[in-house]
Parts: structure tokens; sequence; C-alpha cells
């Protein structure tokens, strides 16, 4: 069975032509030329916006104002590093096992998967409240006043309803899409698993 | 220890590992560009925590093969076609013995997709030539546990080799 093995890893290992390499570095240069680019502009807008804040603390002068201004600029600092570290860091390089990432992808996939179906069960619920509260605590007559004394277009209404039928339905299959990966990431951790328990009553055995 | 190796360095060294993680875990050649393109990228993020541990082999293949995972279970909805068209580099002999070396390598890759993930992982590993203790550091288990899986996962590949057009699962 060792020869015949040792045949197989030749066969497997056969070096790649220049022209599959020349397409692979074009690729790699295309893929990367992206990434910096999106690191680019999400650096060049947090900054922006820390700019921006500050300067509002300092035109402002108060102490309500720094604190809430403070707060904000350490939420964009903490959102930006955390985002940062875990691009860095998610594929878990430094010898964790396979169990532990997957374990990991699939509880965060299932906190995806929730997050989107709370937004898809709240959404209707949270417009029609933000409606009301727009109809009745304003000073002027709220969207739902308007809509029903017809002082409205209907133009607009059926565009409202209209987009709030887009995101439900945006937001239905993404969280049909985020249930199959959550689906194909527990067979692949039960996968796993199995090899393990394998393992284990192989050490038995012996 | 921080490694300071470029990441051009990596790609130059681990092309070819990294196109054949690829072809093992997808049969589609469209999805498997953009396969390679996000084991690159992820690559590419995780250099600068790359303590060096372990060896950068495993680093790069380890990395491969959780990126292959996540996207094969991302592409569920596109299942792998059994079609396998010649996708390994093809050598330059002549022609009846690179017939022979395509079927041969045909067949290989067939029953290595055939395996479950788990297996194909180690299997993969075994035909790139790691050893027991790379095997280990990669798929972040004991030597003897590596030991265990390469023998099962060798013995799958070579039953599934015998099959009379690899079917596959």
């Amino acid at each position: 069975m060792e020869s015949k093995f040792e045949d197989l890893e030749i066969s497997w290992r056969v070096d790649a032509t220049d022209q599959q390499m020349a397409q692979l570095s074009a690729m790699t240069s295309r893929a990367l030329r992206r990434a910096r680019l999106i690191e680019g502009v999400e650096l060049t807008v947090s900054a922006a916006l820390m700019i921006f804040i500050i300067f509002g603390i300092w035109r402002k002068g108060t102490i309500a104002a720094s604190l809430f201004g403070g707060l904000i600029v350490f939420t964009l600092l903490w959102s930006g590093w955390s985002r940062y570290r875990s691009r860095r860091v998610e594929w878990m390089a430094d010898g964790a096992s396979r169990e532990a990432f997957l374990g990991t992808a699939v509880d965060r996939m299932r906190a995806r998967a929730q997050r989107t179906m709370w937004s898809l069960v709240l959404m209707v619920p949270a417009s029609l409240l933000a409606m009301f509260f727009s109809a009745t605590l304003g000073n002027k007559p709220g969207l739902a006043t308007r809509i029903a004394t017809g002082s409205i277009g209907n133009v607009l209404l059926v565009g409202g309803l209209a987009s709030m039928a887009a995101t439900l339905a945006y937001l239905w299959l993404r969280l049909k899409d985020q249930q199959r990966q959550l689906h194909g990431l527990t067979a692949i951790f039960d996968n796993y698993r199995r090899e393990s328990a394998d393992d284990e009553g192989s050490h038995r055995r012996e | 220890m921080a490694q300071n190796v470029s990441f051009e360095e990596v790609l130059s060294l681990y092309a070819g590992l990294i196109s054949r993680i690829a072809l093992s875990h997808e049969a589609d050649s469209g999805h498997r560009e953009d396969l390679k393109q996000e084991i690159v990228l992820a690559v590419w993020r995780a250099l600068p925590s790359f303590r060096g541990d372990s060896s950068l082999k495993t680093f790069v293949a380890s990395i491969a093969q959780k990126r292959a995972i996540t996207h094969i279970s991302r592409q569920a909805r596109h299942p792998a076609t059994s079609q396998v068209s010649l996708e390994l580099p093809t050598l330059g002999p002549l022609p009846d013995e690179q017939a022979i070396a395509a079927d041969k390598r045909r067949r290989l890759l067939v029953a290595v997709r055939s395996l479950s993930v788990a297996q194909r992982d180690t299997a993969t590993l075994m035909l790139e030539g790691f050893s027991f203790q790379e095997i280990a550091d990669t798929l972040g288990i004991t030597v003897n546990a590596a030991m265990l899986r390469c023998q099962r996962a060798k013995v799958a590949m070579i039953e599934r080799m015998k099959e009379p057009d690899g079917k596959q699962i």
C-alpha cells in the first residue's frame, strides 16, 4: 500500500505550469488591490468621522457634548480595532483544532442568523411604531396621520410599502442563506467530531 | 517569535499547495477561482499574526483548508459536479504516457473529492507530503491522532480509487 500511495503523491504534486502561476499571480494582485482599497476607504471614513466629531465637541464646548463625542470616538476605535483583529486572527492558524474553529464558526453563523431573524420579525412592528410616534408626539402631523388624511401622494405610499416589502424579501433570502450555511458548517463540524471519536476509539482499542 | 516573511515569498513558495487544496474542495472551475482568491486574501490578512510557532507551510495549509471549509458551506446550494476535467497540471511526456498519467490523476481527484471533509483534509496533507507532526500541527491534533487519521484516510482513498468511475458522495 505504501508504494501505491507514493505513486499517488507523485501524481498529486505535479508542479503548476507557468501559465497557471501567472494567472494566480495576476488574480492575487487584483484581489489585494481591491482589499487594500476597501481598507483604505474604511480608514479614511473613520478618520473623517473622528475629525468631524472632535471639531463638533470643540465648537460646542460643553461637558455633555464631550462625553457623548468621546463615547462615539471610543466606539469607532473599538469597532475598527476589533474588525482589524478578527480579520487577522479569525482563521485560528495558531494550532487550534478544527473542532474549535468549526465550533466558533457555527456559533458565529447561528448568532448572525438569529440577528437576521430578529430584524425580520421586528421590522414591520418597529416601522408601525415609528409611524405611530411620529403621528402622536410630533408637532406636525406624522406619516400615519398624513396617510390617513390622504395628504400624502399615493406614489409615495406605494414606494414606502414597496421598499419595506423589498427589505423583508432581502432579509428573508439572507436568513435562508445563513441557515443553509449553518446547516453546512454543522454537518462538517459533526464530521470532524466523528473523526475525533474514531481517534479516541482506536486509542482505546490499542 | 515574530517572523519576517513577505507575502510575495509565501505566494511563490505555496501557490501550488493553495491551488491543490482549492482543487480538492471545489469542482467548479469558476467557484474554484473565487476560492483561491479568498484563500490568498485570508493568508495575506493572517500573515502579520504568524509567530513562527509552527512552520509556514502548516500555517498556510491550515488557513487554506479552513477557508475552503467555509467556502463549501456557503456553496451548499451549488453542489460539486461529478465532472472532473484534467485540472491537475500536466507533465510533458509522450502522448500515451500522458493519457495514462492524466487518467490516474483524474481518478485520484475524484477519489479525494468523494471523501468526507475531515478525511479529505487529512488525505490532501498526506498527498502534499506533510509529515505526521506537520499534519498534527495543521489539524490541531496530537501526532498519534494524526497517524490514525492518515491510516483511515489512506485506506478510504485507495478503496475509492478501486471503484470503476469514482462515485462522488
